[in-house]
């Protein structure tokens, strides 16, 4: 039978904090690449998983607890990335949703190769807003992806990224040029 | 007759308007058009590669982006009545035939501009399908699709026209209108 261990957390302000020593034992197994301070979305994973009982300010919780109002869909896309066994860092406060590391990559000695944007159905993201993201993605080494998830719950990933058509030799280029033309 | 940029003479082409289209009545000229860089399209006839070009005696019809690109080029003349058509007049047929036909025609421009044959990509349910070098010759175009400026990008745009270039091996690209000038960006179907 497995054997669910105790995790004692305090809220504190968007995130919450490790409250004992044994909590963070229990955790460093887990690996969170900032024990002191984890994501709501972190917490409710960790509860999902089965592995905790959660308690935060001493009293137990559950996943719809420990979620912040809009934390829903960017906890579907979190769970979807982690059962597929990638490393996944959600981000709050940002223009993107979370970080994702490559299933070898190790998360705490190198740099995430993907940011994940989410687009909720219904609700769209400024062009401007697309362009800026993949800029900034592309100037940092990463991959823009797009996560697009239905009403229903269901994800598609798409990687965006911008495109510059190289310049080509054409032969109306040429005729304007040079004043050649194959005519008639 | 005009001069070139390094004073050669530029023989021009004669397309006679039809409505906000472009009869090119010489077969000659409608052939020498079309293997310059695939403009128009022969009547009654469709998928024409280059060698096939000389044995097809139909004209081609131009759309008004291609009649407009051309004139700006200083390749064609349209007329109409006996009369010289201007650029403006093939603006406002463009302008009339698509929505942001500003818009529409900066972006057959800008990948004609840069070497890239625009064909329509309607067949494909896209703005344009952009080719290298033309079809028949490349098969995997980009599929453009223009979003309306001012408008948000929605999870159902990424879908629809990210499944259907998957469906048809193309790659797709949203065109927009970002700090006046043309940005690109290509989507790919993406597993994690």
């Amino acid at each position: 039978m497995k054997s669910v261990k105790i995790l004692r957390v305090k809220s504190v302000g968007d995130f919450y904090i490790i409250e004992d020593e044994l909590s963070r034992l229990l955790l460093s197994d887990k690996k969170p690449l900032d024990p002191d301070k984890i994501d709501p979305i972190e917490l409710a994973y960790l509860i999902y998983a089965g592995d905790f009982k959660v308690y935060v300010n001493g009293k137990q919780v559950s996943i719809s607890d420990v979620l912040h109002s809009g934390d829903l869909e960017r906890f579907v896309v979190y769970l979807d990335l982690r059962n597929r066994g990638l490393y996944v860092k959600p981000v709050r406060d940002g223009k993107i949703d979370m970080l994702v590391w490559d299933k070898k990559k190790n998360a705490l000695s190198s740099n995430p190769q993907y940011m994940i944007k989410i687009l909720d159905e219904g609700r769209g993201i400024k062009t401007t807003e697309l362009l800026e993201l993949t800029d900034y993605a592309e100037r940092n080494r990463m991959k823009l992806i797009l996560a697009l998830l239905s009403s229903e719950g269901t994800l598609t990933y798409y990687r965006a990224f911008t495109i510059e058509p190289t310049q080509r030799d054409a032969e109306w280029l040429r005729v304007r040029q040079v004043g050649e033309l194959k005519g008639p | 007759m005009v001069q070139g940029t390094r004073g050669k003479t530029i023989v021009k082409y004669r397309g006679v308007l039809k409505g906000d289209k472009v009869i090119v009545p010489s077969i000659d000229e409608s052939r020498a058009l079309y293997k310059l860089g695939f403009f128009g399209k022969f009547l009654g006839k469709d998928k024409i590669k280059i060698e096939e070009v000389d044995s097809v005696n139909s004209p081609i019809h131009l759309s008004p982006l291609e009649a407009l690109y051309l004139v700006e080029l200083g390749l064609l003349e349209v007329i109409d009545d006996g009369s010289l058509v201007g650029k403006s007049t093939l603006k406002e047929l463009v302008e009339r035939r698509y929505e942001h036909g500003e818009l529409v025609y900066e972006l057959y421009k800008y990948f004609r501009d840069r070497g890239y044959v625009v064909r329509s990509g309607l067949k494909f349910g896209s703005l344009y399908a952009v080719y290298e070098k033309g079809p028949g010759i490349d098969h995997a175009p980009m599929l453009v699709h223009l979003i309306d400026p001012g408008r948000n990008i929605t999870a159902l745009d990424v879908t629809r026209a990210a499944r259907l270039s998957h469906t048809v091996r193309k790659t797709f690209v949203l065109a927009v209108r970002h700090m006046n000038s043309l940005k690109l960006i290509g989507f790919e179907w993406w597993t994690p």
